[in-house]
This record gives C-alpha cells, sequence and structure tokens, in this order.
C-alpha cells in the first residue's frame, strides 16, 4: 500500500472538517440535567431491554428542545406534514409487514399509509443515485429494505409513532422527511389505515 | 480534538464533549438526530458508572468508545435502510455548494467501515491504533479502510479544484 499523500490527507482533513462543522451546527445538547432521570428510568428497567428502546427512552426525557429540532431540521416548525418510513429487513416476512401496516393503520397521528414493494423500492433507489451508476451498479435489489411510507400532518408525532413501530418487528427502522422533499418515481401500491 | 484530558466531573465532561462527540457520529450515521440519541445513551451509561469512569486518565474517551459502539451497532442493523435513506434526506443547513454535497455522498456512500476509520481520523483527530481498538480490529485493516477512502473522497476534492478553477 502507497504511502499516504499528505498534501491529500490535509485537503481530506479540511473538506471533512467543514462537513463536521456542518453536522456539528445540527447537535442540540439536552444538558447534563437530563441524564440521571434517564439513568434511573433505565436502571428500573422502564426502558425496555434493547438497546434501542433505551435510546428511545433516554431520548424522551430530552423534552420540548428535542422537538424542535426533529429530524436535523433546526427551525422546522411543530405542525409541519412530513413523510415517514418505515424500513424491514429484507428478509422480513408479508406477516411482519402487515402487522407494521396495522400499527400505523391504528395510529391516530398517521393520516395513511402506503407498502412499498422491494421493486418500487429498487426503482426509486435507481432514480435518486441516477448519477453515481457505480452505487447502482454496487447495489443489487436483494440487499434493499422493504419498506411502508406513511403520511404525518404533524412532524411532531413522528418519534411516538415510531416508538410504536420499531418494537413491533425485528429491524424495523423509522425515518422521516418534510414532505416538500419531492418523492420519486410515485408508488403504485396503496392501502388506505382503517379507523 | 483539541485536549485529550477530560474533567473529572460529569457536568463538566458532558459540556465539553456531547457536541463533539456527537457531531463526528452525525458524520458517520449521516443524521444528527441519531448521533445525539446515541452520545446522550452513552452519558447516561457512564453516569451510572462515573465513580469508576471519573478516575480514568480519559473519561471522555470510555464515553466516545461507547458511543461509537452503539452508533455502530445502530447502523450494522439498518445498514441498507440508511444507505438508501441518505439519499432522500433534504439538507438542513443551507448553503453547501456542490462538490460540498458530493463529498457528503461520497462519504454517505463509503462502507460503515471506512466511514468510521475516515470520521475518527479526519474529525476526532486519533490515532490508527486507536482507531483499531475502538473498531476492534488489526491496525493494518484501518489503514486499509483509510486508503480506500482516500482513493473514494479524493475524486470529489479534484472535482472541486476544477470548479474553482
Amino acid at each position: 500500500m502507497p504511502e499516504p499523500d499528505e498534501h491529500l490527507d490535509e485537503r481530506l482533513r479540511a473538506a471533512l472538517g467543514e462537513v463536521g462543522d456542518r453536522a456539528r451546527e445540527r447537535i442540540r445538547v439536552p444538558g447534563a440535567g437530563t441524564v440521571p432521570p434517564a439513568a434511573r428510568r433505565r436502571r428500573a428497567g422502564l426502558a425496555g431491554g434493547t438497546a434501542l428502546a433505551l435510546i428511545a427512552v433516554g431520548a424522551a426525557g430530552w423534552g420540548v428542545a428535542r422537538e424542535a429540532v426533529l429530524f436535523g431540521q433546526a427551525a422546522a416548525p411543530r405542525c409541519a406534514p412530513a413523510e415517514g418510513r418505515a424500513f424491514l429487513p429484507h428478509a422480513a416476512t408479508d406477516e411482519q409487514l402487515a402487522r407494521v401496516g396495522s400499527i400505523l393503520g391504528r395510529s391516530p397521528e398517521v393520516a395513511s399509509y402506503r407498502i412499498e414493494t422491494v421493486e418500487e423500492n429498487y426503482d426509486r433507489f435507481k432514480w435518486e443515485y441516477r448519477d453515481h451508476p457505480d452505487i447502482v451498479n454496487a447495489t443489487k435489489v436483494d440487499v434493499l429494505p422493504r419498506s411502508l411510507w406513511f403520511s404525518l400532518p404533524c412532524a411532531g408525532d413522528f418519534p411516538a409513532v415510531r416508538a410504536r413501530l420499531e418494537p413491533a418487528s425485528d429491524g424495523v427502522w423509522c425515518s422521516c422527511v418534510p414532505r416538500d422533499k419531492p418523492v420519486l418515481p410515485p408508488p403504485t401500491r396503496t392501502a388506505t389505515p382503517s379507523r | 480534538m483539541a485536549s485529550r484530558e477530560g474533567p473529572s466531573d460529569f457536568a463538566e465532561c458532558y459540556a465539553a464533549w456531547f457536541a463533539p462527540i456527537a457531531g463526528q457520529l452525525a458524520v458517520y450515521l449521516g443524521s444528527a438526530e441519531e448521533a445525539q440519541e446515541v452520545t446522550q445513551e452513552a452519558f447516561t451509561r457512564a453516569w451510572a458508572r462515573w465513580g469508576r469512569i471519573a478516575r480514568y486518565d480519559e473519561p471522555a474517551a470510555w464515553v466516545r468508545r461507547v458511543a461509537w459502539n452503539l452508533a455502530t451497532s445502530r447502523i450494522r442493523r439498518a445498514r441498507t435502510a440508511l444507505r438508501h435513506w441518505r439519499g432522500q434526506r433534504p439538507e438542513s443547513v443551507a448553503g453547501p455548494g456542490p462538490e460540498r454535497v458530493a463529498l457528503e455522498r461520497a462519504l454517505a456512500a463509503l462502507p460503515a467501515d471506512q466511514r468510521r476509520a475516515v470520521v475518527l481520523y479526519y474529525l476526532a483527530g486519533l490515532p490508527v491504533a486507536e482507531i483499531a481498538e475502538i473498531c476492534r480490529a488489526r491496525e493494518g485493516a484501518v489503514r486499509t479502510w483509510l486508503y480506500r477512502a482516500r482513493i473514494a473522497l479524493a475524486r470529489h476534492l479534484t472535482d472541486e479544484v476544477n470548479d474553482d478553477a
């Protein structure tokens, strides 16, 4: 392996430093005072058995300050509409997908949801990375997750919905973007939650 | 990293290190929110053991290690989902030029091991030996990750120079 180019190293350090600075600007520090209550809840076992649940409960103690910085949006309005997404591992069964869909259907915060097939997901992936053929070529359809989209009239409700979804099945992972972000191509399979 | 000596008081340690650790993790995870969560969890675990950790030469190093372990566990569990989702995340801070977005995308597209090594080396300023310890890998493996990551990221630096010319 050749020796690192010192000039390249310096430029990388500077460029990545800017990326790091931008990331750090988005960080909100909850404050040391939020730690002891979270630790007590953790010790009492109220936070559940998994690391993810522990993190979720710890985060719940952040309070109002955290609600203002949902999804990395420093100044996002509390009730801005948003699109949420729940991912399941590629190997998830139809039953697991239906279970997550059922929870979404029963969630009062969710206006509607739809299931996206792996093929639709792959099409979306290829479209989004159309300028990066190397990434598309290196990513096969069988590594992509299964997913459900759900519509949130109020982005501030996302943490509550996520806390309900992620324990529902192994490997569930949720994320959320503001609705003004274009979502293409349009999904073809839809479902409406029962009320 | 400005100083490797951590304060012994928990509140001081928290105030001094939460943002740096969370900021580095945000680059690794691609999400400020996730980074805040794992950093908070790491400090919560530290608080429960603070009597012992405070006696370490570098209490913040313990927190950093736990935070990175939590982040790595999380990213392994949802690696493909995260990789896909990153392309859909909007920029939350206005202003980056196209070359910076390209660099961030390239960083996000790196394999997790390479991205972790890059962040710990270039942002946290850790030596290869310490990165190897955190990653539970051999130093040679870390050097390989850094070498490959440099090649992948350097193309975007070249574009940046051409754009400016």
